[in-house]
């Protein structure tokens, strides 16, 4: 969208709202950037749609339902949901267990809004202090959502969409709207924006951290700013790594984390960088590490983990091997290109090989991430979800059997990430991608954070 | 020879239900033999009516079909728009592997969309019906089609192994319905072992394709590996494989696939192994062996890009000069220039298979021999056969005069029968199998 049919399309629905006699009638609902009160955007920072809806408060008490202006302003005495504006058609998330929004901690139902689209990358990490998100892209003109609390045009920092990006600057160019934008949420505030950065990874860049220490954004390609392993401590953005492509990350704690570069394996102790004395073995497809050992798993079905300085190598099959994950007592969760999840048990015993894919279904998406807790392991390919509980594979969600489709349908949906806090504290980071064509101009985009309470999804 | 079951059935012929529900028979021109001495020529099953007929075989020694073990009606798949085509063989018999439309539908139920009639008649269809001795219904649009038996879009895709061993006729022996991509897959074997289906256009999809499965009894199509596929797998005994995954090498011991070894200079392109050694050639005409543990560079065959062993002293390589050139474990020797095409163009090898003495060299459109003192062109149609209709896909056999040819005649698209046809070659003469 340019710039002078923004500014017109502003206009026009402020002209149309004025004329309606619906000025500032949102009583305490009409905050824009972050107001919130009875009957109006509870809690909302502007851009968050009330319930999972796709009616944004385009005006003081008026509601854009349609994408098409600013036209809706029968609520405006009490605005958002409540006062009975219309709501399209929300985002249904695709689990058959799913329970009201929010619930996690002591947060409301106000939903992530994530702008723009389609989003390249949307991942996510947790710790004690929270959830972060991050969407990461090279986005066209549907970025525009987000509000506009001073009334000079330009979106809000805040507003939850890449169109709020730098307080404007998305107005001047489009090359400004790419780039990567980092989302929080700590339970209690609701969703608010945490980092942002103009230099994008074209979806590449995945988001993991130390725990109460920094986030982590790395990539296995430069980033437009030619980094690949960048480091955020409150706020503060530092490129550690350019040039060769990070492979695999992994951070333990606040002062230990792991990176691989090809068949270097690079050690941070909370200040620096070292680059550990013994070599890889092969290059990571992925890694699980913690005080005292490090796991890699790569193609052909390596395996191998680093203790006492010394590698231990050990094949499983000939499979792309592209997920690990350790639990306890060196039991051993490794996922497989063909969608199949490897298991060495407590006893160091292979047990038979669980596949997580429909049960007649012929798909094999391959296996994304392995996240665990304790006894507990998560495991998601694009379109399906399970849980170890200790001792069976549970599916949580599995809609594989269509073949994919990008665009619409059942396929477009697809589980980028998760990790969580605990077993039953788990956060799950979808898009889908048929949002981007059945949307509205400024509705939400296509990226979802869903909250799995051990029982139920919660949109988040 | 005697044409067996597809003889002419002069009245009194009842029944035809289509006794073979696997692989059917094909008469030789579109005609499914159903049983009981009647055949379907596209507008169910007649009796009195003559199948018989004869696809015209691009080679010109051509005899009479069959002869190889106990002659049985030739094959009949029912697969149209043929995505692979693959042929392995052993001492069990011969195995074909065929992917596409229509793959695990039954040929003998195969109906005909009419809609397609007229204006896909098949050549020589004598007013666009099927023609053939006593040919029925000339000018039926029932004739010619595409299978509409549930095969419409995906439906009925996929994979399918037929096997003959030389007594029983062909039998499809395992399909796999597969929605996905299903071109580009090769087949291989252990002598008296496990067969393997690899390869897949990886490139043209973004779904995960298996690109190595194993099959026999007791895994019908068990996936060994995902994404990147195998570019080339060689059985050297029944429990032992190598297979070559970019630079890298796999190993199969008869039970289960492993990495093996280090990784070769370059990308691989075509392996040949024994018991003691691997050699591989590179995409880049490299040539190199693995052996106790470390690969060794061998003697240039210089811009080498098709090989072929039957020993470590004894390899054969096709370079890009269309040369003949043999490897004797210390030195290249040029053999023989194999020429041009018969259009005058540049010979497009596609593979080299041998045994002994005997060296087959085959092009799309053509075989060549290279017996150990000349060599002998046993088929060239590169101008002929409509453009390019008709195509060798694969050669393997059992022994320099047991060879088999898998072949694609893209004009039978519209046969009940699908356009794969084998050919068995004598050592004289060829033989539709």
């Amino acid at each position: 969208m340019t710039l002078e049919r923004s500014r017109h399309m502003w206009m026009l629905a402020l002209a149309i709202a004025n004329a309606m006699g619906c000025v500032g009638s949102g009583g305490g609902g009409s905050g824009l950037d972050g107001g919130s009160g009875s009957g109006g955007f509870t809690g909302g920072t502007g851009g968050f749609m009330p319930d999972g809806g796709r009616c944004f408060e385009c005006f003081p008490g008026c509601f854009d339902c349609f994408g098409t202006g600013c036209f809706d302003c029968s609520g405006g005495a009490g605005g958002g949901a409540d006062a009975g504006v219309t709501q399209q058609v929300p985002w249904v998330p695709p689990f058959q267990r799913t329970g009201e929004n929010g619930g996690w901690r002591s947060t409301g139902d106000d939903t992530l809004c994530v702008g723009g689209g389609p989003l390249e990358g949307f991942w996510l990490w947790s710790d004690a202090r929270g959830v972060y998100a991050m969407a990461d892209g090279n986005l066209d003109a549907r970025i525009f959502l987000g509000t506009d609390a001073a009334g000079d045009g330009a979106g809000d920092a805040d507003s939850g969409g890449f169109g709020g990006m730098g307080g404007g600057s998305c107005f001047e160019g489009l090359e400004h709207c790419q780039g990567r934008v980092i989302y929080f949420n700590d339970g209690e505030s609701g969703w608010k924006l945490e980092h942002r950065t103009a230099a994008g990874s074209f979806g590449g860049a995945r988001l993991s951290g130390l725990p109460l220490a920094e986030l982590a954004v790395h990539s296995s390609f430069a980033d437009s700013a030619g980094c690949t392993l960048a480091l955020i401590d409150n706020g503060t953005e530092r490129c550690d790594q350019s040039g060769p492509g990070i492979e695999a990350f992994f951070g333990v704690d606040a002062q230990l984390a792991f990176a691989t570069i090809g068949t270097n394996l690079l050690v941070y102790d909370g200040a620096l960088w070292n680059v550990h004395p013994t070599p890889l073995p092969f290059a990571a497809a992925a890694m699980w590490a913690d005080a005292t050992n490090v796991v890699i798993v790569g193609d052909l079905g390596r395996i191998s983990r680093l203790r006492d300085g010394v590698w231990t190598n050990s094949n499983r099959s000939i499979e792309s091997l592209t997920a690990v994950w350790a639990g306890v007592d060196d039991e051993l969760w490794v996922g497989t290109a063909g969608g199949e999840i490897l298991h060495r048990d407590r006893e160091g015993t292979w047990q038979p090989t669980l596949p997580l894919r429909g049960v007649t279904c012929p798909n094999r998406d391959p296996l994304r991430g392995i996240w665990g807790s304790g006894d507990t392991v998560y495991f998601h390919t694009d379109r399906a979800i399970a849980r170890w509980d200790g001792s069976a594979l549970r599916e949580l969600g599995n809609w594989t059997c269509a073949l994919p489709d990008p665009n619409f349908g059942d396929n477009s949906r697809i589980i980028r990430d998760i990790w969580g806090n605990g077993p039953d504290e788990v956060f799950v980071a979808m898009t889908d991608g048929s949002r981007f064509f059945s949307r509205s101009f400024d509705d939400c985009g296509d990226g979802f954070v869903l909250y799995f309470d051990g029982s139920e999804f919660h949109r988040l | 020879m005697a044409m067996g079951a597809a003889l002419l059935c002069l009245g009194g012929c009842v029944g035809g239900n289509g006794s073979q529900v696997d692989a059917g028979s094909d008469t030789g021109r579109g005609c499914f033999d159903c049983g009981g001495g009647c055949f379907d020529c596209g507008t169910g099953c007649q009796c009195g009516v003559g199948g018989d007929g004869n696809w015209v075989s691009p080679f010109p020694n051509t005899g009479d079909d069959g002869t190889w073990g106990v002659h049985t009606s030739p094959l009949c798949t029912g697969v149209t728009q043929v995505q692979s085509t693959g042929i392995w063989s052993d001492a069990r018999g011969v195995y074909l592997l065929v992917t596409g439309l229509g793959a695990t539908s039954d040929p003998s139920s195969a109906e005909r969309d009419p809609m397609n009639g007229d204006q896909d008649a098949p050549i020589g269809g004598g007013g666009g019906g099927f023609a053939g001795a006593g040919g029925v219904g000339g000018g039926q649009s029932s004739d010619a089609g595409v299978p509409i038996n549930g095969c419409d879009g995906s439906g009925c895709q996929g994979h399918a192994i037929y096997f003959n061993d030389g007594e029983n006729g062909w039998q499809r022996k395992y399909s796999l319905e597969d929605k996905g991509p299903v071109g580009g897959f090769a087949l291989a074997g252990l002598p008296n072992g496990s067969l393997f289906e690899y390869g897949g256009q990886q490139e043209f999809t973004s779904l995960p394709i298996c690109g190595l499965r194993r099959v026999d009894p007791d895994h019908p199509w068990t996936c060994e590996r995902t994404g990147r596929a195998p570019t080339s797998l060689f059985g050297v005994s029944s429990s032992l494989a190598y297979a070559s995954i970019g630079a890298s090498l796999v190993r199969f011991d008869g039970t289960a696939w492993t990495a093996h070894g280090p990784s070769a200079p370059t990308d691989i392109g075509t392996l040949w192994a024994d018991e003691n050694q691997v050699t591989a050639l590179g995409f880049q005409s490299e040539v190199s062996t693995l052996r106790g543990g470390s690969w060794t560079s061998e003697t240039s065959a210089p811009f080498a890009y098709r090989m072929w062993g039957n020993a470590a002293n004894d390899l054969w390589f096709v370079d890009t000069s269309n040369h003949l050139v043999h490897f004797d474990g210390s030195e290249t020797t040029g053999i023989a220039d194999l020429g041009p095409d018969g259009c005058g163009h540049w010979r497009n090898v596609t593979g080299i298979w041998g045994s002994g003495d005997s060296v087959y060299i085959y092009s799309p459109s053509s075989l060549q021999r290279w017996d150990g003192t000349t060599l002998e062109t046993l088929g060239d149609w590169a101008c002929t056969f409509n453009d390019g209709s008709i195509i060798v896909q694969r050669v393997w056999g059992n022994g320099p005069d047991e060879v088999f040819v898998a072949m694609s005649d893209f004009t039978r698209s519209i046969r009940r029968c699908g356009e794969t046809i084998v050919v068995y070659f004598d050592g004289d003469e060829f033989h539709r199998l």
